[in-house]
């Protein structure tokens, strides 16, 4: 009887450790998917990003024109390196609803 | 020519595979540039080929296998997650289509995530973060070092 018993639960675990390695399997195809499209996706949003950051460039021009001391696009940091923007800084002068589609957009819970 | 791919996610994981091993090299140098220079501006000719291959292969799929794609990439809309594995019998059919009219073989398990190495003719980057000039090491001793006496002095107070 324990035989029967021990019989099944070692089929059992040789069939959870198959379908395991055939799960990672598929989960690599899956991420082999990411990594074929990430060069596509990150090109895009470099260049999303450097359109909005020169957008906001010349409505800056625009509004702080008749402030006297205000040097345009100056950075806040003593480097002269890329620093990535913050989400805030590039939807500023965009309605709300654009920041928070950016910020939460992708979750899938609350 | 406005530029951007206005295709969804699901047509974009469908044709992954094939994307991976036909747009290689523009990608491998987009991606090396973009990790050595560590700034999107120096990278905007390179993301422009990357755009260019990226429109010529979705072009070539739509020109010759164009219904069999639209079958793989709906069956993979249909669920939830876009998992690969439901999609079988399509993905063979797009898969044997475009064998036989571009000459295009899908890509082994474990094969896009190979490492590779990439020939550019952009030198590399010196500096890339910028840093300030380090100050200089300090100056060799010279002279005999012999241990402390009477032990060392940090056996008691050494926080």
């Amino acid at each position: 009887m324990f035989g029967i018993g021990i019989g099944i639960m070692v089929f059992g675990y040789w069939r959870l450790f198959k379908w395991n390695r055939e799960r990672r399997r598929l989960q690599i195809e899956e991420l082999e998917a990411r990594i074929a499209l990430m060069p596509l996706l990150q090109a895009e949003h470099d260049r999303r990003t450097l359109r909005m950051l020169r957008e906001n460039l010349e409505e800056e021009v625009v509004i702080m024109k008749d402030v006297p001391g205000w040097k345009v696009g100056e950075s806040v940091f003593h480097t002269d390196r890329w620093v990535t923007p913050l989400s805030e800084e590039l939807f500023n002068l965009r309605p709300r609803e654009e920041l928070l589609h950016k910020r939460f957009g992708f979750l899938w819970y609350v | 020519h406005p530029g951007f791919c206005l295709l969804s996610s699901s047509v974009l994981k469908a044709a992954a595979h094939h994307y991976g091993s036909q747009c290689d090299k523009p990608n491998k140098e987009f991606m090396l540039c973009r990790w050595e220079e560590k700034d999107p501006r120096k990278c905007l000719e390179e993301g422009r080929k990357v755009n260019e291959c990226a429109l010529n292969f979705f072009r070539q799929i739509k020109g010759n296998c164009a219904e069999s794609f639209t079958e793989y990439w709906t069956c993979l809309d249909y669920s939830n997650l876009a998992e690969l594995r439901h999609c079988r019998k399509q993905q063979h059919a797009f898969d044997s289509c475009v064998l036989e009219k571009l000459g295009w073989e899908r890509p082994d398990l474990g094969d896009l995530s190979k490492v590779t190495k990439v020939s550019t003719s952009r030198p590399l980057p010196e500096n890339p973060y910028h840093s300030r000039p380090r100050p200089e090491p300090n100056q060799t001793i010279e002279g005999k070092l012999e241990p402390a006496k009477h032990g060392s002095r940090l056996f008691f107070w050494n926080w």
